[in-house]
């Protein structure tokens, strides 16, 4: 077959989006099309795995590998498919509810196991289809439209708890700078490791605080106004710029930044592990493993004898 | 030429011919021309710099979003409306059920 | 009713079975006792059960071994009085003082002897209170050498007391004692005593120490302390224990646990990915997998994977089942009421994934240690909306090793969540049984596509069971959201009526390839007057129960159930023709006879009588025989009770 050029178009399924005219969320589908386009991603080796709400919708509009799960439980699925076959490239799209209300579990211990995959989070403070209650990036004392009453609950700052949590790869995106938005998601994708993109995702149905005028007026790129450097030359360096990333996630008001916080290569992925203790993951990943030879099973009489001879008596 | 032609009007996301006048700060009908002395067509490079910098750019004719500039010209020529923004919908909440 | 103590007329008339019990507080080398002898006794020649009963308490609480052993029959049932109890402390003693035959054997510590049972912190209130007033009934004074002597006079018991103390000083000045492995020797202490009076070859012996302690030093110390208490008790009173010679023809065996057994069926299986969540009684499979994740060692691996909840296990099982390879999940269940939204996405997404269900006694936390069978009708009804799903349930460890294996055959041939039910019993009971012949196993991967097709649908109406295709391969979408055939979401009524048929169809798939006498198995009289039906554990005691009823003249069968979806419909209903529904009797470990509403669910057939035990322990043949007569005697619901 003969190779065709991919186009971020190659990346797009031709089922009707049906989000809000206007929606935030076009921003995101953009960015991850044209870095899967640089990249040169197979649209059958990725792998976009989503959970409920808008965001979930998202793999539905993709034509690439697309697993779209339960509220909360994009990232268990994302694990077990990457796990079983580390040759694909994962990326979950879930909303803010889905990863840090229901799924907020799953969020901080895929932290702790660094599996090498990428995490997209729709930021926009709401729960856009069950009609614009409030999510929990929602600040304390604010009232989008829908909500009968000022939110009494604080928000979670989503860059904090991905530092908490153990991620390598930590930025910030905003739905409305598309370039910046793809370059970092390519970086995201290139990394090794679990990282994470917190993306500013106006919901332009039911949060009127939020919108584009708000952030376009805020939002300021941490690399290129400030210089950032977000990377960790060496895990003794590691502290220090986590304590320096963890101050600038919760600089905000008037002045949101966006940008790559933090990126510490310095940590061994879960696959790099299991590959230390199973030693053969990397070449032969259970994906790509056989198990019987025409219907018979690999461990025939002989072989189950030997590798379980610590249950087999013999009466002497 | 009629208002949804001009930069200063944003359509409604469902009806395509109520708009916003951002000057006049009203209710517009789409198809119709005033001469109110705001009245500017976007300029040329309107589509291009809002796919270059949004990634998108919404058809308000076919309700779908356009991610090239190729395609958003075509429609252009058959007369749509492309735009990012639309109407501010204060009753969504009440129009729209709970739908997940 | 009271049901203690029992007052027991078991006499050893004929050696063809020993039943003993081995009790101390938990932690204490009770499982060290248990390995050994169960090894030692198979290595002789004998079958063997031994089930394990422990409280959800890390050290200190009653714990028990309670074992059968013969050589007339591979065991599976238990049963009481026994004929031996070996009590590593006086709470041991005072727990089974009902449940040892008159004429028995006690082994226990004579250091003990003043040693209160109502100064004994760890006991529970209720048993406390029953002792006082079995104290009080037969005037003892509530230390371990009154109920010692009462024993010897009134049970014609032969107390065995031991100075514990003595015995450790004794091989301290042979052997370094390992302070950190001090339980190992009380342990030895017991296996030393029993092995001495069921006439035990050292040989034997040595074999199990060996397999025990891969230390040199440590099994040379617990041979030396075998030797002392083994010589020291034969002298004293011989082998008056020792079974006839076994008539097996067992060469070579399995000596294995439950939790054990399954993990090796499952690793002959295929399973390639199993999520786990550390639960009581199902974590130990994990365990035991994770150590055999490298399996020959020469590539094929199984990834053992710890989330962090049961959330995350089902469905990260499932993610691993869409890249195309074998997945499981264990637990049991609190951990499967977590999964139960993932069981649903599975089945809308024609999932091949295995879920393991230990049951154990619930609701709620309910009895984390304790057995049951109380979780079927979750198990068929788990998760709302309708989907089409295999319910498999094991009786024995034989039965266990292969049903995991139809399992994954089953998920992949129907592209269904498959839920193979065991329960504690089986997790925790140590067995023999013979090595299983896997040059009859087969692996059936159902229909699968590895090459590129294009326009392919992952859920092509052609077919009930369309050809799946892993992730990676080709272009797919799965949603748990109504869909189309490629996967994405349709809210059509024409497509839901189309897509809902080709998913429930595979109901009747399954029902005409899962053959009806894979469903059900049968043991007794072909024109009994009674017959039992159950299902899981309940299989060996019921079908010893039958063999002794029939023995005696009664014409009695028992029925097991091993699939329940799908349910052996066909033949419930031509047995109830036949011999009568209400000569059916439940005999199932839960309240309601769960089987018997599913029974009536499936085939319109009311089974009106029951025999059921929900307190945690497993059923005893002596109990069930019993409860046999009772209800042939015009009983509709007999609840059984005993167990300490």
């Amino acid at each position: 077959m003969a190779l065709k050029q991919l186009t971020p178009a190659s990346y797009r399924s031709d089922v009707w989006n049906d989000w809000c005219p206007g929606c935030g969320n076009f921003g995101i589908v953009a960015a991850m099309t044209q870095a899967f386009a640089e990249l040169g991603l197979a649209p059958e080796s990725t792998v976009v795995v989503s959970g409920i709400g808008c965001s979930g919708k998202t793999p539905h509009f993709l034509n690439v590998e697309g697993i779209h799960t339960l509220h909360g439980r994009s990232l268990p699925y994302a694990e077990g498919i990457r796990l079983a076959n580390p040759n694909l490239t994962v990326v979950v799209n879930a909303g803010d509810g889905d990863l840090l209300g229901i799924g907020v579990g799953h969020f901080v211990s895929l932290g702790r196991r660094n599996i090498d995959m990428t995490v997209i989070m729709h930021d926009n403070t709401v729960y856009g289809l069950t009609k614009g209650q409030a999510a929990p990036t929602l600040g304390r004392g604010l009232q989008p439209k829908a909500l009968p009453k000022p939110n009494i609950q604080d928000a979670i700052n989503p860059i904090a708890l991905a530092l908490a949590s153990g991620y390598t790869f930590i930025a910030r995106g905003y739905t409305s700078r598309v370039k910046h938005l793809k370059e970092i998601i390519k970086q995201a994708i290139e990394h090794k490791g679990s990282a994470f993109i917190d993306v500013l995702q106006p919901c332009v149905t039911y949060d009127n605080i939020h919108t584009v005028e708000y952030y376009n007026k805020r939002v300021y790129d941490l690399q290129e106004v400030e210089k950032w450097d977000p990377v960790v030359k060496s895990q003794e360096e590691a502290p220090q710029k986590m304590a320096q990333a963890m101050l600038k996630a919760y600089e905000g008001g008037d002045r949101i930044p966006i940008g790559v916080f933090y990126v510490n290569p310095n940590v061994p992925t879960y696959e790099e592990r299991l590959n230390e203790r199973l030693k053969t993951y990397s070449q032969m990943p259970p994906a790509a493993q056989e198990i019987d030879r025409a219907g018979v099973p690999l461990i025939g009489n002989e072989g189950f004898e030997r590798i379980f001879s610590k249950y087999v008596v013999t009466v002497g | 030429m009629s208002c949804r032609d001009c930069t200063y009007y944003v359509p409604h996301a469902l009806y395509r011919y109520i708009g916003f006048c951002e000057k006049e700060r009203r209710v517009v009908i789409g198809e119709e021309y005033r001469k109110c002395g705001y009245f500017e067509i976007n300029p040329d490079s309107y589509i291009k710099d809002t796919i270059e910098g949004r990634g998108w750019i919404y058809c308000a004719d076919c309700y779908m979003p356009i991610y090239d500039y190729e395609t958003a010209l075509k429609h252009k020529a058959m007369g749509h409306l492309l735009t990012t923004k639309f109407m501010f919908d204060q009753v969504a909440a009440e129009e729209s059920p709970g739908v997940d | 009713m009271t049901r203690w103590p029992l007052r027991s007329r078991r006499e050893w008339t004929e050696l063809r079975e020993l039943r003993y019990i081995i009790g101390g507080p938990q932690g204490g080398g009770l499982e060290t006792t248990s390995e050994i002898l169960s090894w030692a006794f198979a290595r002789s020649g004998y079958g063997v059960i031994s089930d394990r009963e422990y409280f959800s308490n890390i050290k200190g609480r009653h714990s028990y071994i309670h074992a059968t052993v013969s050589g007339a029959e591979v065991p599976y049932h238990l049963s009481y009085p026994v004929d031996v109890i070996a009590a590593m402390d006086a709470e041991s003693v005072f727990s089974h003082i009902g449940d040892i035959r008159d004429g028995g054997y006690l082994i226990y510590n004579s250091d003990e002897g003043q040693s209160r049972f109502n100064a004994i912190p760890s006991m529970e209130r209720e048993l406390r209170d029953r002792l006082a007033a079995f104290m009080k009934a037969e005037s003892l004074d509530g230390t371990l050498a009154s109920v010692v002597k009462y024993l010897s006079d009134a049970r014609r018991v032969n107390a065995i007391g031991l100075s514990y103390r003595d015995l450790l000083d004794q091989l301290q000045k042979k052997e370094s004692v390992e302070a950190a492995q001090a339980s190992r020797y009380i342990s030895t202490i017991l296996s030393g005593a029993m092995a001495a009076l069921s006439g035990v070859s050292r040989e034997s012996i040595e074999f199990s120490m060996r397999r025990r302690f891969r230390q040199d030093e440590i099994y040379r110390a617990n041979m030396t302390m075998f030797d002392i208490v083994s010589s020291l008790v034969e002298s004293k009173h011989g082998s008056p224990l020792k079974l006839e010679g076994s008539t097996l023809s067992l060469r070579k065996m399995l000596v294995a646990s439950g939790n054990d057994t399954v993990a090796m069926a499952k690793a002959v299986a295929g399973l390639r990915f199993q999520s786990y969540y550390p639960i009581t009684p199902a974590a130990d499979e994990s365990f035991t997998l994770e150590e055999y994740e490298r399996l020959a060692g020469d590539g094929p691996t199984m990834l053992v994977y710890q989330l962090e909840d049961e959330l995350a296990v089902i469905n990260a099982a499932i993610g691993a089942a869409l890249a195309g390879v074998r997945s499981a999940a264990a637990t049991s269940g609190p951990g499967f009421d977590l999964m139960v939204e993932g069981l649903g996405w599975a089945g809308m997404n024609e999932v091949p994934v295995v879920v393991t269900y230990y049951q154990r006694g619930g609701p709620s936390t309910g009895q984390p240690t304790r057995g049951a069978q109380s979780d079927l009708l979750s198990s068929v009804f788990a998760s709302h909306g309708e989907y089409p799903r295999v319910v498999l349930a094991s009786g024995d460890h034989v039965e266990a090793f292969y049903d995991t294996i139809d399992a994954f055959n089953y998920a992949e041939q129907f592209q269904v969540p498959v839920i193979h039910l065991v329960d504690k019993f089986l997790a925790n009971t140590i067995a023999t049984f013979p090595i299983p012949d896997l040059s009859s196993v087969k692996i059936n991967r159902g229909a699968v596509i590895k090459e590129k097709v294009p326009g392919y649908k992952r859920f092509d109406f052609t077919y009930p069971v369309s050809p799946r295709a892993p992730l990676g391969t080709n272009v797919m979408w799965y949603t748990g959201d109504e869909h189309d055939e490629y996967g994405h979401i349709s809210e059509d009524s024409e497509n839901r009526v189309k897509i809902m048929e080709k998913r429930m169809g595979k109901l009747e798939v399954m029902e005409k390839e899962i053959p009806e006498e894979r469903r059900y198995s049968y043991f007794g009289d072909e024109r009994p007057d009674l017959i039992l039906v159950g299902w899981g554990f309940v299989k060996g005691v019921a079908t010893k129960a039958v063999s002794e009823l029939r023995a005696s003249g009664k014409k009695v069968g028992y029925l097991h159930i091993r699939t329940f979806v799908p349910f052996p419909s066909r033949t419930i209903g031509s047995v109830a023709k036949d011999v009568g529904a209400d000569r059916l009797v439940a005999v199932e470990h839960n309240y309601e006879a769960q089987a018997a509403v599913l029974t009536a669910a499936n085939t319109g057939i009311t089974i009106g009588k029951k025999i059921v035990k929900f307190t945690g322990r497993p059923m005893y043949a002596n109990e069930l025989e019993e409860a046999v007569m009772r209800v042939m005697k015009g009983e509709n619901r007999v609840v059984l009770e005993y167990g300490a």
